[in-house]
């Protein structure tokens, strides 16, 4: 089953953080390695769409006052989530493998 | 007279000592962090910033309710409340509602989706019946 980029960055930050990916720790993940800052808005339906595919699973925190009183949701990864991002990964490198045959200036950008 | 002048005038340093145990007490007995200097039990609660109403509405209405959308608001806050630590008030507002924003384009675009596919799965369903 194919993942889209948001939905890898996010997988990604999801296995990083382990126990404690939740919409905060991830987007703060993902900037710090990327640079970008996706909104907490992309993050939330990321996940979602991940969650309806089964790769992720959620469950709730406690209430904290920093939050207003609200709950955090974490997200771990199942045994799905975990395979599909392997492929992705392995595929991604193979298609990145091929680059080194055609320009060293473009080979030396994903290196 | 001078028992008087002990209970309405400046505490003396031994009294003073016995007023700093008996809160001591009393604050251990709460649970309370105690410190010496800062005894004074009629101090208000600081003051806490509040996001901005509107942008919390706009936050509703796009989320909905449920766990998610409690998550989302949630997370929201908890970036302001970092934001009022680290800088004014008003541009933490101003980012709060910049935040706000951005989140809810992608979230109309999967509330959308969502509809349009459980639209689809029911006239399926209809075709089927009828």
């Amino acid at each position: 089953m194919d993942i889209g980029a948001l939905e890898q960055k996010v997988l990604f930050a999801v296995v990083a953080l382990h126990p404690d990916a939740y919409g905060v720790s991830i987007q703060d993940h993902i900037q710090r390695r990327t640079n970008k800052e996706p909104s907490i808005g992309s993050i939330y339906a990321a996940l979602e769409r991940l969650e309806e595919k089964r790769f992720v699973k959620s469950r709730e925190g406690e209430p904290t006052a920093t939050r207003g009183g609200r709950r955090k949701l974490h997200f771990i990864v199942t045994a799905t989530g975990e395979r599909v991002l392997r492929e992705s990964w392995t595929e991604l490198r193979s298609l990145q493998r091929d680059l080194r045959w055609v320009h060293a200036s473009v080979w030396g950008a994903f290196a | 007279m001078s028992k008087k002048k002990k209970v309405h005038g400046t505490l003396g340093a031994t009294e003073q000592a016995d007023t700093a145990v008996f809160y001591a007490t009393v604050f251990d007995a709460q649970n309370v962090t105690y410190h010496p200097l800062n005894l004074n039990l009629n101090a208000e609660a600081p003051h806490v910033e509040e996001p901005p109403k509107w942008a919390e509405v706009v936050l509703v209405l796009c989320c909905g309710s449920g766990k998610r959308a409690e998550a989302i608001r949630g997370d929201l806050c908890e970036r302001f409340t970092h934001d009022c630590a680290m800088m004014s008030p008003e541009r933490a507002r101003l980012l709060y509602r910049a935040r706000v924003l951005a989140s809810v384009f992608p979230l109309l675009k999967r509330a959308a989706g969502r509809a349009l596919k459980w639209t689809a799965i029911l006239s399926a369903a209809k075709r089927l019946m009828g």
